[in-house]
Formats: structure tokens, C-alpha cells, sequence
């Protein structure tokens, strides 16, 4: 399948880029070290130590980190509050519930089935809450009925520009527990408990749990 | 087999201090907040000295809204606390009510005579909406997190949910934001006390449905702190020590989805005849909140709730909480904490709602206004409730709010609960006036 090569193929592209972040991390502490160089450089201006440096400039006065340019944000005095900025990548691994993600990929709704006790479950679990044996994966039906919902109005910030939005959890026949999903195309007024939905899945995986959402069914 | 703590020694809490909640505490970080709770404490009990404090348990429950690790240890050091012992208590919403139990347990197995409690929290470092995409974290970052991505979302779906299979209505929520609110109108605690009406909370700006904005409590800055103690330092430096006399903790599963369907957990003065035909806690009930209500309450040996409990401070961080809280800890039955909650039992008998209330108030529920009137800087929360607690014991809420309002009439045992991230972490702790 065209979709399953594909999917492998980014797979093994950010594997691949993983490989290369590695090394830029150990570009970066060389660099590290290579840029805490540059300071007592420029701070010599133009010899190779502060010790070079006082002795050509003569004394202590000599001694002199360099101006930038960056200021601070500032909101305030007293006290004095500031902007202090902070980001970071993760590189995360969905380990054991990987192939769930797979699926999406493939149009595929897993759940995980206790192979002891016989427990299903619609959110994956690789073992099993009840008895701690380990699961199988299980496809789900693609049709369920909303357990509950909301609209959402608000949001974290990294979802605001999503709202509003109305989740569900949703029930399948046979099944132990429920899944978390997004549900489109049915007005907010419109939503109740107990309607019939059936999954659809983005073309183009973004293997993050919002491959999947509900629609109306029928 | 429920344990009943027989073995422990007795351990009681001698004195409190909380700063005021607020949106933001610009002048002083927690390390501050911190201190001026502790010192409030101190200043309750004289006689007690730093020297005869063994150790400290601190909690706050965000390390993003912090940007500090190890803020456990600083205020230990601020304090004047080092090298005593102490360790970080983290547990969501909960991270307040654990950490009280924490405290307990260093004196109860006679590895401190005298341990502080201290909790904050500083929520205004972020924007609201930063704030509560951190909050969320605390949601399964594989399956919930980018889906919800909002925790006012999933109390949105879990009362839903109750209101289905109860008949719970937005009315009887808004009674709860009601109640809370216009008790913290005698708090000066309180960051947000307001005198509403049903329409106020209903027609608030929407968040998640049925939850308006006045159904939700606010993010806030502040710190609070509890002197615990054994039986020796209580009766030299303390007139009125309140005991501790029973905690209980509970869990569930992290993801919303996987809450099973099962039997209702039963407390002494239900049967199974009570719950025919329902299936338990599924996303409507907290499992952990009974589960600890019922560790709680076979310590300090409680047979029935409704008639052996004078007041409770509860984990309303949303109306609908509350509603759901009453039942886990068995003040009525599951499916009446609606009707029960806006009926009267749980209101103050002396402060004006603008309500007709058909019930006389029994056992007031958020007497000093809840979070959702007095603010959640989570770390700290739940010890704030164990303040509020100690004051109404030993009958001092007048002198420390300055106003005698609301005082609870000859409170003898109270209840303090502290839930953390849709019922996950869940615990009730048991106070007694000796």
C-alpha cells in the first residue's frame, strides 16, 4: 500500500534525522566550548587571555565582557518582572503504543485486548489494568456512540486557534473502556449522548492521536 | 483489609498561616509566600521555636509554572530549615492534601516530633491560556493531551456525563458557585468572593460545555503552611490542637477513558440496594474520592458521615466537583449530590445568598469559599483547606478573618478532600477538636 510505504519512509526519515540531531548536539558542545573562546577573545580584544589583555591595556581597566545589542523585555520596576523565553524540542518515542499510531496511518483503529482475562479496552494499553497480563492489539469497530461530550470554548494555548472544538468520548459494543476523540461536522447544540459516529482518518498521517476523529454516522 | 493506622501515634496540628490567594504576587516569590505563611504559623504558637521543628515536607505541583527545579530546598533554606530533613511532595491537585499527609505520617512514625507543611504555587508567570495548556500536561501527552489539550474540557465531559445519568442541572451547579463565592464575601483570604445569581454563572462567557467561567476557579499565586505535631510539643506550645484522626487516599487511572464500569465502592451506611443498575465510577463519579473517604473514615471511625462530620472544605475547582464530591464522600447518596448540593444542607446558616433554600443548612461544604472563591495555586491548596479547618476547630476563624461569619457552631470534626487531575489522586483527611 501506497499510504504504508509512505508512512514508512518518514518513519525512517526522522530516524535518520534523529541520528543527525545527535551529532549537531555534539557540534554544539564543541561549540560550546569554541564560543566561551570567543568571549575571552573579544574580550581581549585581540589577544588570546584576559591576562594578555591587562597586559596590554596596563590594570584592571582592561578587563571587559562585550556590549550586545539584546536588551530585556521589561514590565516592570519594582519589582522588576521580565520576559524570560524558553523552548525545547522533545524527541519522543511512543515505545509500546507505536503500532496504535501505525494504524492511524492505515486507517486502523487498535485497541488492546487482555489475552488472560479478556478485557478490552479502547484507549491501548500493552498490559492489562485489571490483571497486569500482557494485551494483544485489537481493531476497533469503526462505529461507536458518544459516552459524553463537550465544546470546547477555550483551550491551552497551543489549542486556542483550534476552538471551539467539541470532544467525545465514544463507546463501542464489546468493549471495556472508551476512547477520546474530536467530533466534526454536527453543530455543538446538536451533540447528545448515545449518538451513533463513525470514525474517519486524516489522508496524510501526522501519527499524533488527532488522525482520528468522529463524525455523525450514516 | 483497611488499615486503621492502630500502631501510629497520635499527631495533631498546633498551628496555620496562609498569604492571601491572588492572581499574581509580583512582590514576592514563593520563597517569600512561603515564609510569610510559616510566620504566620509560628506567631500562632510562641513557644515554638525553629529548633524544636525536626524537618519540613514542601509541595507545589507544577515545575513549568515554577521554573525552578528543586524550589522545595530553597524554601527549606529560607526557612532556616537546613540541615533538617525534608523532601517535595508532588501529586496535581492533590500535591496540598498530600503533603498534609505526608507531614502526618513523619510524626506519626516517630521519625519527627514537629514537621511543617509548606505549599505554594505561582500560576502568574504564564498567560492563563500557557497556564492551562501546563495544567494539561497532566493528561496523558500520547492520547489526551492533543486531542483536549484542556482540563476544563474533561470535567466538562465527566459532569455531562453525571448529569445523564443523574438529572444534575446547571442550575443546581450555579447554586454551588453561588454559595462558595458569597461565603468568601467574609474571607479576606479569598481571592475572588462575589455575590451572584444563577443567571450571573450562567450567562458568564462558556469554556467547555455545560462550565461557564463561573463554574471554574481561577489561577492564583500564594503559599500555605501547617505545624504538625505529636502529643508532646502539641500540649506544651498549643492550647487548642486540632488531631488528626484519620486520612485516606484514592486513585484512578490517569486517562478518563479507561475508568472501568464496575460496583460502586460502599461506605458503612450505604448497601448494594442503593446503586441497582448503576455502573461505577465510568466517567461520572470519582472513584478515588470514595476510596479515600473510606480509608478516612474507618480510621477515625466513622459509621455515618451524614450525621458524624460538622463541616467539609472540598476540592471545588469546578461547581460540578463539588456536586460529584458530596457523593463520593457519602454526605448523600450518588445520583442526589444535584438536589443535595443546591438545596440548602450544605450552605451557612448565617450568610445571605439571595437563594430560597427548602433545606436548613446541615453540614456547610466550603465554608471558607472554596477554590472557586478563594483561588487554586495548587500546591498549596490543600493545605489552605487544612487552615481553614484548624481555625474552625479550634474556633478562631473570627480572630484570624477577622469577622465571625463563618464560623461553624461548636465544629467539633471536619473534612478537608484534595483531588488532583480528574480524580486521579484523591485524598480525605479527618480533623478533631480532642
Amino acid at each position: 500500500m501506497a499510504g504504508r510505504d509512505k508512512s514508512r519512509a518518514e518513519v525512517g526519515a526522522e530516524g535518520s534525522a534523529g541520528r543527525m540531531s545527535r551529532a549537531e548536539a555534539g557540534a554544539k558542545s564543541s561549540a560550546g566550548r569554541t564560543s566561551r573562546a570567543e568571549v575571552g577573545a573579544r574580550g581581549s580584544t585581540g589577544g588570546v587571555g584576559p591576562g594578555r589583555a591587562g597586559a596590554d591595556k596596563g590594570g584592571a581597566a582592561g578587563h571587559k565582557l562585550p556590549e550586545t545589542l539584546e536588551g530585556s523585555i521589561l514590565y516592570n520596576l519594582d519589582p522588576i518582572i521580565l520576559k524570560w523565553h524558553w523552548e525545547v524540542d522533545y524527541v519522543h518515542s511512543y515505545a509500546q503504543d507505536s503500532p496504535f499510531f501505525a494504524g492511524l496511518s492505515q486507517q486502523k483503529l487498535l485497541g488492546s485486548r487482555c489475552a488472560a482475562c479478556g478485557y478490552v479496552y479502547a484507549t491501548p494499553r500493552s498490559h492489562c489494568m485489571e490483571c497486569g497480563a500482557p494485551t494483544a492489539w485489537y481493531e476497533l469497530p469503526r462505529e461507536g456512540r458518544i459516552h459524553t461530550f463537550t465544546t470546547c470554548y477555550y483551550g491551552g494555548e497551543a489549542f486556542l486557534e483550534e476552538t471551539p472544538f467539541t470532544l467525545v468520548l465514544v463507546e463501542f459494543d464489546g468493549v471495556d473502556t472508551l476512547f477520546l476523540s474530536r467530533l466534526v461536522g454536527v453543530e455543538a447544540e446538536e451533540v447528545r449522548i448515545g449518538m451513533p459516529v463513525t470514525a474517519r482518518f486524516l489522508r496524510n498521517s501526522k501519527f499524533r492521536a488527532t488522525d482520528v476523529y468522529f463524525v455523525p454516522a450514516g | 483489609m483497611t488499615k486503621t493506622g492502630a500502631f501510629s501515634r497520635p499527631v495533631y496540628i498546633i498551628a496555620g498561616g496562609i498569604t492571601k490567594f491572588a492572581k499574581a504576587h509580583p512582590g514576592m516569590d514563593f520563597r517569600l509566600m512561603c515564609k510569610e505563611a510559616f510566620d504566620y504559623a509560628m506567631a500562632d504558637v510562641p513557644t515554638l521555636t525553629v529548633d524544636m521543628i525536626d524537618g519540613s515536607s514542601l509541595s507545589y505541583f507544577s515545575d513549568h509554572f515554577t521554573r525552578q527545579l528543586m524550589a522545595g530546598i530553597m524554601v527549606h533554606d529560607y526557612l532556616g530549615l537546613c540541615p533538617k530533613p525534608s523532601r517535595r511532595i508532588e501529586g496535581g491537585g492533590a500535591t496540598g492534601g498530600l503533603n498534609l499527609q505526608n507531614a502526618y505520617q513523619e510524626v506519626a512514625s516517630g521519625r519527627m516530633d514537629c514537621c511543617v507543611a509548606v505549599g505554594f504555587e505561582t500560576m502568574s508567570r504564564v498567560s492563563t491560556w500557557k497556564g492551562n495548556e501546563f495544567i494539561a500536561l497532566a493528561s496523558d501527552t500520547n492520547f489526551d493531551f492533543p486531542v483536549g489539550g484542556f482540563y476544563t474540557g474533561y470535567y466538562a465531559m465527566m459532569v455531562r456525563r453525571h448529569m445523564h445519568e443523574f438529572g444534575t442541572t446547571v442550575e443546581q451547579m450555579a447554586r454551588v458557585s453561588i454559595k462558595n463565592h458569597a461565603n468568601a464575601l467574609h474571607n479576606p483570604y479569598a481571592q475572588f468572593p462575589a455575590r451572584l445569581t444563577v443567571d450571573d454563572v450562567r450567562s458568564a462567557e462558556m469554556v467547555a460545555t455545560p462550565l461557564t467561567m463561573l463554574d471554574i476557579c481561577t489561577m492564583s499565586d500564594g503559599a500555605a503552611c501547617l505545624i504538625v505535631a505529636g502529643e508532646e510539643v502539641a500540649e506544651r506550645v498549643c492550647d487548642h490542637p486540632v488531631r488528626i484522626t484519620g486520612i485516606g487516599t484514592g486513585t484512578d487511572a490517569m486517562r478518563m477513558a479507561d475508568r472501568p464500569h464496575g460496583d460502586v465502592i460502599l461506605l458503612p451506611h450505604e448497601s448494594a440496594a442503593d446503586y441497582a443498575g448503576l455502573r461505577y465510577p465510568g466517567v461520572h463519579s470519582f472513584r478515588a474520592g470514595r476510596m479515600a473517604a473510606k480509608l478516612a473514615y474507618a480510621m477515625a471511625g466513622i459509621g455515618d458521615p451524614r450525621e458524624e462530620i460538622d463541616f467539609v472544605e472540598l476540592h471545588d475547582a469546578y461547581t460540578s466537583s463539588e456536586i460529584q464530591t458530596v457523593e463520593d464522600l457519602g454526605l448523600c447518596l450518588y445520583g442526589e449530590g444535584g438536589p443535595y448540593s443546591a438545596g440548602g444542607a450544605t450552605f451557612m446558616p448565617n450568610v445571605d445568598y439571595g437563594l430560597e433554600l427548602p433545606v436548613t443548612p446541615r453540614v456547610p461544604v466550603n465554608p471558607s469559599g472554596g477554590l472557586l472563591a478563594c483561588g487554586h495555586p495548587v500546591g498549596a491548596t490543600g493545605l489552605m483547606q487544612g487552615v481553614f479547618a484548624l481555625w474552625q476547630l479550634q474556633g478562631t476563624t473570627a480572630k484570624h478573618l477577622g469577622d465571625p461569619t463563618l464560623q461553624v457552631r461548636n465544629a467539633r470534626r471536619g473534612l478537608i478532600h484534595s483531588h488532583a487531575g480528574t480524580g486521579t489522586y484523591v485524598t480525605v483527611t479527618i480533623l478533631e477538636r480532642p
